[in-house]
């Protein structure tokens, strides 16, 4: 008994938080294997289209994004235009210099499996645009593409 | 020299260090995959080319979406989307042998065997571009014997039957995008139940195998399958509609 009111007269220690790095390291760690960057800041308005057949992309292949839809900065107009990489570009042209641009960064292996992702507003883009769009991808004979699509939700 | 030991580094710090890390690393980085409907674009043709090949009506199933987003499905209006996906399974396997529809193909591992045979012995004696057309054409028939191999002998639409999605300029991009995606609908169902049958497995679930983890036996049994029903869609350049 005596035993036992000695320990009642103790304090509680303090739980160590030796560990407590090597959790976070541990999380940490997962995080950067499962995730990618955010690939470049979007300058025009996207709702992508749904649909239920859609396919992920594999994250190891190369992929290059085309962007359509009406610019959030009106000074650029409140008709749908083209986003590559960071910028607004003025017209459909440059889609060639920009598939070029990134063919040169990597290798031939990489380029022959490089896809193109269109992402583009699925009410504000008309077909127009994505005909040029294609028809610009095929002159550089840029051929697998991916229209970027969301999942359905299921309670339709 | 000091006689003290060396005390030791405060290291209480280091997880605080580890989190900073990590908030920054969750606000720059994002789990979303990007996914979305695959497709291959044609080649550029140049003028020169020769003239495409006769098109049979029959052969072609045509879907046209107007300016309105309205749909007409081989000359008829008033469709929606979902009549998409019971049209191309007929189309896909016309299974009561329509006149109106594609003729069906019945591939079995004789005539497979018996095709590869006769052009073996043709490519003896070709040379040039005769050559070159006869390789295709034993690489078309070693790829349709693997699938008979895998999956028995099949029935798959004539090779001229294409799926054609004709649009207007003003035609809107989710509109078209709904069409593709009821298309890919109707041929994956049919995928699925003769993945079903063939391999006791869905189409769909051999397809979502992660990149890493997929053996060569599953691609052998995705490409088997989409030999049997194979994704033959095209986009007619806009006109009015």
């Amino acid at each position: 008994m005596s035993k036992f009111r000695q320990n009642k007269s103790k304090e509680v220690p303090a739980v160590s938080t030796a560990s407590l790095p090597d959790i976070v390291f541990i999380v940490l760690a997962f995080f950067v294997t499962v995730s990618s960057m955010k690939q470049s800041d979007l300058k025009v308005e996207i709702t992508k289209p749904t649909g239920k057949e859609i396919i992920q992309l594999d994250k190891n292949e190369a992929i290059d994004y085309v962007n359509a839809g009406i610019p959030k900065n009106t000074a650029f107009g409140t008709s749908a235009r083209l986003q590559l990489d960071d910028q607004i570009v003025p017209n459909f042209l440059k889609i060639r210099e920009f598939i070029e641009l990134k063919r040169s960064e990597r290798t031939q292996l990489a380029n022959d499996k490089a896809t193109v992702a269109i992402i583009a507003d699925k009410d504000d883009v008309d077909m127009d645009i994505i005909d040029k769009i294609e028809n610009e991808l095929r002159e550089v004979d840029a051929l697998r593409i991916n229209y970027s699509t969301q999942k359905e939700s299921l309670n339709r | 020299m000091s006689r003290r030991k060396l005390q030791e580094v405060d290291a209480s710090s280091i997880a605080d260090i580890a989190f900073i890390l990590l908030a920054f690393i969750i606000i720059a980085t994002t789990l979303e995959k990007e996914s979305g409907l695959p497709a291959v674009l044609p080649q550029k043709r140049d003028n020169t080319a020769e003239k495409p090949p006769e098109i049979n009506e029959k052969n072609i199933l045509e879907i046209l979406i107007n300016k309105e987003d309205q749909l007409l499905i081989e000359g008829e209006w008033d469709k929606t989307l979902d009549d998409i996906v019971d049209v191309v399974k007929e189309f896909m396997t016309n299974p009561t042998d329509a006149e109106n529809l594609p003729r069906m193909d019945v591939v079995s591992e004789e005539e497979c065997r018996k095709n590869l045979a006769i052009l073996k012995a043709n490519k003896e004696t070709a040379k040039g571009t005769a050559l070159g057309i006869i390789n295709d054409q034993i690489e078309k028939w070693e790829t349709k014997l693997e699938a008979v191999k895998l999956v028995g002998t099949y029935r798959t639409v004539n090779k001229a039957a294409t799926i054609a999605i004709q649009y207007d300029k003003a035609t809107t991009y989710g509109k078209y995008i709904g069409v593709r995606d009821k298309i890919m609908t109707g041929l994956n169902e049919l995928r699925d139940q003769k993945a079903m049958d063939a391999f006791g497995v869905t189409y769909s679930s051999l397809e979502s195998i992660r990149a890493e983890v997929k053996t060569e036996e599953d691609k052998a049994k995705i490409n088997a399958i989409r030999q049997v029903y194979p994704q033959k869609i095209i986009k007619l350049p806009p006109k009015e509609v």
